[in-house]
């Protein structure tokens, strides 16, 4: 990385002579000593984030980011709660709710003129004309225990052999209303793209499920962990990037995508309005698009970037769908997101009814 | 007591033991992932988790709270003992109900309740939320030990310095003070460790600045794949045996006070 | 004289006031707020409405899934209370009864309550799964082949809170079979009456204040938690402390939650009075019937 000395940073270094070392190499000297809060996952994707990219954007704008974990909609409830003064200055959220969080006005467009990083971004990842960009793409199937013949159609998963040995994820996460259209496919017969529209008559189809499900689970982490254990067998639906890098450790638990097709996972960044700090929050996610963070990113969390031009280690592309072309190659399904949205309160009631009540 | 009690006993006493054991033995598994029976031996786990700066972070925030509960509690808390149990305060028994019931009211309910009143009064001081919210519930632990030991204690030695001439602060200083002391180290001890192992206040009141380790080890149970959360817990139960250990031995403190 | 009581009272007063300004304003104005909360606003479609409503506690008892919780969360709280009180009686004689024996008894029932509520819940939780420390005790042992598995079940939960909560009916309940007289029992049995006679006749009918005070303990506790089933449960049992998180944090519901956790408050403090209550009269009319 090269350090470029502006006219103000020269002027402390003289003065400060070595005294004031760690500050005198900063270059975005306006950032000194000013702090955003943003949220994020937790997983492989948080922890590198965490890890890596936090301390070294602090460092090189002397300046303190604040991470808070949470989940998509937890993050938008805390959006909402501060709607009128606002906390975050970045939220990280699934493609789910970008679209949603616009509508809202609790977000805001991305300065195109302040983000050259957006330049190698796919175009189909910039969302809703600029109001957020992708950050990582995973698949979205069914992890297993990897001693076990995992399902080769979603199908097969109500069958009675798997009485108890299923783990199904929570209305609160995303990934839940994938299971609802994989529910809707498996009653109907028809592709993804259809059945999403008959999720509402197809809770029939949900609930014959339920003496197959040991438990619903909030976390893909703990629930992979426990499938790797051997205390469920398979588990579904989770994002591929809660899963590969336990997988890549060793633990006996991965992915398969059974034959009625594979979602796309797709995590985001949006900027929250009136921002707190929003010169510093802009390039905090122009910094997360950039290929310094996107490389490692990726080969770490073993997820796809939503970049062009990356050159990618042979195992991260084992596990990952990259570049774009292997991307359309997969036919990963994206729901469409506005309907669902508007039906998610009452798919999450109707979910509730049957697995909590 | 008959044997078939005795037995019956020790068996419960096995029973509530046994879990305690079980991360005890796991945070040592030499394996990626968590299993039972363990698998091999390392301490990899304790170091890890011992240098994850997450850990220490909510560490810090624990302790830092934990102190300004016992020091926000004890200097509300003795005056109030005492003025209840000393002098003939008007609604005594209203009072003491005040007093006494953060600890009835579900403290799921009560940080709910503050945090709606925190962000209607836009007060967004993490730290002070926290600790006010540790303080109502830290409070009646305070008061009751101090009233505890001012029962136990002569009511005539306080008559006699005043007889004998020593002003009301005098006789605080050289009489009071002396026979509440034990009450007041009980107290902050146990306003400490409540506070120090609250959940149910902080779920509500914290953030990712101020987050306190009890949050902490709830969200690791759900991110942490390898048995490092074990060994976390391991070390969290020996600092509650060696608590104990202080207690019980050392300051001859009553931990069962705690439910009392 | 007078003015002497007067000073006294005053200075009393000025002792005490603080702490009573404290709780008045971050602890009765915040409960009492959230209560009213829950009846001045309603969220439709997403915004906030205000106005005089009860929607909240109309929603709560009419829709099956919270109604069903909420007799989940009562359900799960007696259970734990009464079977906690099973447990404790054998405990707590032998802490009554003091000795070095006692001593450990104590120190054993207590130790828990320093280890953190999260570390006890996760610690259950990897007993109690398909694959832990329980089912491969029971395996090795020959006990039982592929033995189901607890965790995720009301059971857990239940078990999980016995353990936690256990203490808070052992103490008291020692503390009031410690106080009868060790007389009274040696007269029974000299009179006759067996050991089991003796725990229904003696120490049953005088241990009931401890008993009333140690269920109303355990069954507010257990209604109240959200670590426990929510470490425990696996979403499929979820009390009304979960649902209360989820309307606030999740959903951002805060009249409907603020509802919620006012049915709360009414249920913890109605079972505290229903307990005590009966104890006294029950005690009352047992004494009276020692008389005769």
């Amino acid at each position: 990385m090269t350090i470029k000395l502006n006219r103000r940073t020269f002027g402390k270094l003289a003065l400060g002579a070595g005294v004031a070392a760690p500050f005198a190499f900063t270059r975005n000297a306006w950032a000194q000593g000013r702090t955003i809060t943003i949220g994020i996952w937790g997983g492989s994707q948080g922890e590198f984030i965490k890890r890596e990219v936090i301390p070294a954007f602090e460092a090189e704008f002397g300046c303190t980011v604040l991470a808070e974990e949470g989940a998509t909609l937890a993050n938008v409830a805390k959006l909402r709660a501060t709607a009128s003064d606002p906390r975050f200055s970045v939220m990280f959220v699934d493609d789910v709710v970008v679209g949603l969080c616009k509508e809202e006005g609790l977000t805001e467009e991305l300065p195109a003129a302040d983000m050259p990083a957006l330049e190698n971004l796919y175009p189909e990842f910039l969302y809703e004309g600029g109001y957020g960009t992708a950050l990582g793409i995973s698949l979205g199937g069914v992890f297993h225990n990897t001693g076990i013949t995992p399902p080769e159609t979603y199908a097969e998963l109500w069958d009675e052999k798997w009485a108890g040995k299923i783990k199904l994820v929570s209305p609160n996460n995303t990934p839940a209303m994938f299971f609802l259209i994989v529910a809707a496919a498996v009653k109907s017969g028809k592709p993804f793209a259809e059945a999403q529209y008959l999720v509402d008559d197809s809770f029939d189809k949900v609930a014959e499920l339920r003496p197959n499900v040991q438990n619903v689970y909030d976390s893909g982490i703990q629930a992979s962990n426990e499938v790797a254990q051997g205390q469920a067998d398979v588990g579904l639906i989770e994002y591929s990037k809660y899963v590969y890098p336990y997988t890549d450790q060793g633990a006996p638990v991965t992915m398969t995508y059974p034959a009625e097709g594979a979602f796309a996972g797709t995590n985001c960044q949006v900027l929250v309005k009136n921002a707190p700090e929003r010169d510093l929050a802009v390039a905090f996610m122009n910094r997360m698009l950039e290929p310094s963070v996107q490389k490692p990113l990726a080969e770490y969390a073993l997820i796809a970037p939503p970049i062009s031009g990356l050159d990618l280690d042979e195992k991260t592309l084992g596990y990952v769908a990259y570049p774009q072309s292997e991307m359309q190659a997969r036919g990963l399904f994206t729901p469409d997101w506005t309907m669902i949205n508007a039906k998610r309160a009452e798919w999450t009631e109707r979910l509730n009814q049957i697995f909590a009540a | 007591m008959s044997n078939l009690t005795r037995a019956a006993v020790l068996v419960i006493l096995f029973v509530i033991v046994a879990p305690l054991a079980v991360p005890v033995m796991m945070s040592v598994s030499d394996t990626p992932f968590m299993t039972f029976p363990p698998q091999g031996f390392t301490l990899r786990w304790y170091w890890k988790v011992l240098a994850e700066p997450e850990v220490q972070q909510s560490l810090w925030v624990s302790i830092r709270l934990a102190a300004a509960a016992a020091i926000g509690s004890l200097i509300l808390g003795i005056p109030c003992a005492i003025g209840l149990v000393r002098y003939r305060v008007p609604g005594r028994n209203a009072i003491l109900g005040l007093v006494l019931s953060p600890l009835i009211v579900p403290l799921l309910v009560t940080g709910l309740a503050l945090l709606q009143f925190f962000s209607l009064a836009g007060n967004r001081w993490t730290f002070f939320q926290l600790a006010m919210g540790h303080i109502v519930i830290c409070l009646p632990y305070v008061v009751r030990n101090v009233s505890n030991s001012l029962l136990l204690a002569n009511p005539d030695l306080e008559s006699a310095a005043r007889i004998m001439g020593a002003d009301r602060w005098t006789t605080f200083r050289r009489v009071t003070w002396h026979q509440i002391r034990p009450g007041i180290t009980s107290g902050a001890i146990f306003a400490f460790i409540v506070s120090f192992d609250d959940f149910p206040i902080s779920m509500w009141l914290a953030d990712a600045r101020e987050f306190p380790l009890p949050l902490f080890l709830e969200v690791a149970i759900q991110r942490f794949f390898d048995p490092s959360i074990a060994a976390l817990s391991t070390l969290m139960i020996l600092l509650a045996l060696v608590m104990i250990g202080v207690m019980e031995a050392l300051l001859g403190i009553k931990v069962r006070r705690f439910a009392g | 004289m007078m003015s002497r009581a007067r000073a006294d009272s005053l200075s009393g007063a000025l002792l005490v006031l603080p702490a009573i300004g404290f709780l008045l304003v971050f602890f009765l104005a915040p409960n009492l707020l959230l209560v009213g909360y829950s009846v001045i606003a309603r969220m439709e479609a997403g915004v906030m409405q205000y106005g005089l409503t009860f929607d909240n506690y109309v929603r709560a008892f009419s829709v099956d899934l919270y109604w069903l919780v909420l007799v989940r969360t009562v359900r799960m709280g007696l259970m734990a209370a009464l079977v906690s009180a099973a447990i404790a009686y054998p405990l707590a004689i032998a802490i009554a009864q003091g000795g070095l024996f006692g001593r450990v008894v104590t120190l054993v029932v207590v130790t828990p309550l320093l280890v953190n509520v999260v570390i006890r819940s996760y610690a259950w939780s990897q007993l109690l799964s398909r694959q832990g420390a329980l089912n491969w005790a029971l395996t090795n042992l020959g006990i039982a082949e592929n033995p189901p598995q607890l965790l995720y079940t009301e059971w857990a939960v239940l078990i999980a809170s016995v353990h936690v909560f256990l203490p808070f009916i052992v103490l008291p309940l020692a503390a009031a079979i410690g106080a009868i007289a060790p007389e009274i029992g040696q007269a029974a049995r000299m009179a006759g009456a067996n050991r089991v006679r003796v725990f229904l006749r003696v120490i049953l009918p005088l241990s009931v204040p401890g008993l009333a005070v140690g269920l109303s303990l355990v069954f507010s506790l257990t209604a109240a938690a959200y670590v426990t089933p929510q470490i425990l449960g696996g979403n499929f049992s979820p009390l009304i402390g979960t649902l209360i998180h989820q309307q606030v944090l999740a959903l951002n519901d805060w009249p409907f939650g603020a509802a919620l956790a006012s049915l709360l408050i009414v249920l913890v403090l109605s079972i505290n009075l229903v307990f005590l209550r009966g104890a006294e009269r029950l005690t009352r009319r047992w004494t009276a019937g020692a008389g005769n």
